[in-house]
């Protein structure tokens, strides 16, 4: 059994009663904000906005395009922030990735490491936190609070591989009515996400990254890497100072002559 | 009834066949209705002629009409334009605005309270947002609400912005001849000027659910909109005056 949301942007208006949900059910306090030009708000993602409705304005040829994205964590199976969390604070439970708060140690490693910009760690707890896919929902039974919430259906939640069969299904469908750019993210990306989305055009139009890496896919040749120059580092004197007695040896001996 | 198109029964002939074979929106097919939700599920009139009834299910005849009855400004349809206008002529016809319509300045004695195009050249129009309701009194003091919409905004084409040198989320003020209140200005590709007349106008628009007094204040756009009644239900023209704006 391995629960998954789908969200389809071609259905989603940007009403945000997600945003809402999201800090009602979690007890969330609202953030001071200014309107900074955009109908996004609050800025960022937080420690205490766990979820948000991106605005992206695109103008081709006199055709304007407004895309959403709701932004929250993507519960990657293979986790960045999982990979480098010191204390063990971070771990999977079922597909779900939680961070335990009496673990966590604040370090930010995790904040550094997501591939989506989804874990926050300010104060007052400084501990790091993000959308936990509504665990204590989920685990008995209900959905996510924004699921729940959303009134034109393009969160949906259930079986990831019954959304996986709606959602090729759906991007077909775009795909032979007028959207030949829809496309289905999160399948495959870190060894598949637990959100699904459903975008019409390239990841990028969406604030998505365009092929997402754990943060620790080059660890290997990193160390490759610090082991070499570590070892030309400790070489380089060795080697300067025999280069030095060697020229000392070759002067006096033509001196000798 | 959930149908797409209200009467969609006109649009096939007395068998149920679409007079629009290209784009058929109903058609009567095996003893039943197919494509979208028909207007009242009545037969084709020359298929149960007894049973049937006509299709403009909501005129007591069951026909169209040409005259509407008992309006204000006439029977048949016709363009006016708003009572504040770029235009100085109504190009459809010798006859600028509605004359049926209410005009309360002319009734309380304040002509001056009607903006011209020379001092007001800008096409202003208001509407709603899905985060706060009417006047705000109950949105704008929620905060996660206030968090999602914090202030009061005029949203302008990026051709005008660039007239008037304002940028995005700069401070700017909007006048008309009524009144002038203070916005932040979103520079946004779906505002576009357009041409009437072989003139250049530009348009902005501004939701009206601020006040001053509540968690979130600001000033509201009913300082700005003209006090004009329709002719036929008395529903204020806020939809349609004319404005300038200038950077603060």
């Amino acid at each position: 059994m391995a629960k998954a949301a789908l969200v389809d942007f071609s259905k989603c208006t940007a009403c945000r009663g997600c945003q809402v949900a999201c800090k009602s059910w979690n007890d969330h306090l609202a953030e001071e904000t200014h309107n900074e030009g955009t109908y996004e708000n609050p800025p960022e993602l937080s420690a205490s906005t766990w979820t948000r409705i991106e605005f992206y304005e695109f103008g081709n040829n006199g055709e304007v395009q407004w895309h959403f994205r709701k932004h929250q964590c993507m519960h990657c199976t293979n986790a960045s922030c999982e990979a480098v969390c010191p204390s063990g604070a971070i771990s999977h439970q079922g597909n779900v990735v939680i961070i335990d708060q009496d673990i966590c140690i604040g370090c930010g490693y995790c904040v550094m490491a997501c591939p989506f910009d989804a874990v926050h760690n300010e104060p007052p707890r400084g501990t790091a936190r993000k959308c936990w896919f509504c665990f204590d929902r989920v685990s008995e039974g209900y959905e996510p609070a924004c699921a729940k919430t959303c009134p034109t259906g393009a969160i949906k939640f259930g079986e990831r591989d019954e959304l996986l069969t709606i959602a090729h299904a759906r991007v077909n469908s775009l795909k032979s009515n007028g959207h030949p750019n829809a496309r289905l993210y999160g399948e495959n990306e870190m060894g598949g996400l637990q959100w699904l989305y459903i975008i019409d055009g390239r990841p990028s139009e969406f604030g998505l990254p365009e092929s997402p890496q754990l943060a620790t896919h080059a660890l290997a040749s990193q160390w490759v890497g610090g082991l070499i120059t570590a070892g030309v580092l400790a070489a380089i004197p060795f080697w300067l100072l025999f280069r030095r007695k060697r020229e000392m040896e070759e002067s006096s001996r033509v001196g000798g002559e | 009834v959930n149908r797409r198109i209200i009467y969609n029964r006109a649009s096939v002939d007395l068998d149920g066949v679409p007079w629009d074979t290209e784009h058929p929106v109903i058609w009567w097919q095996n003893g039943g209705w197919k494509g979208d939700v028909p207007d009242g599920g009545w037969p084709p009139m020359a298929v149960d002629p007894a049973a049937t009834k006509y299709p403009f299910i909501m005129k007591p005849e069951g026909h169209a009409r040409i005259f509407g009855m008992g309006r204000a400004d006439g029977p048949i349809p016709e363009h006016y334009e708003p009572w504040e206008t770029p235009l100085v002529t109504n190009p459809l016809s010798g006859q600028l605005n509605d004359p049926a319509f209410k005009i309360w300045p002319d009734v309380s004695g304040r002509p001056q309270e009607k903006g011209t195009p020379d001092q007001y050249p800008i096409v202003a129009t208001t509407y709603r947002v899905v985060e706060h309701w009417q006047a705000g009194q109950m949105t704008r003091n929620q905060p996660w609400l206030v968090e999602l919409q914090p202030e009061m905004f005029v949203e302008i084409s990026e051709e005008l912005a660039a007239v008037k040198g304002i940028t995005n989320g700069g401070k700017v003020i909007v006048e008309t001849a009524r009144g002038s209140v203070s916005a932040v200005a979103i520079v946004t590709k779906r505002f576009k000027p357009f041409q009437l007349n072989g003139k250049t106008v530009h348009q902005v628009g501004m939701p009206w659910h601020w006040g001053y007094m509540g968690l979130s204040t600001g000033d509201s756009a009913n300082i700005l909109t003209p006090h004009v009644g329709d002719a036929n239900t008395m529903i204020p023209e806020f939809k349609a005056f004319l404005c300038n704006i200038r950077k603060v």
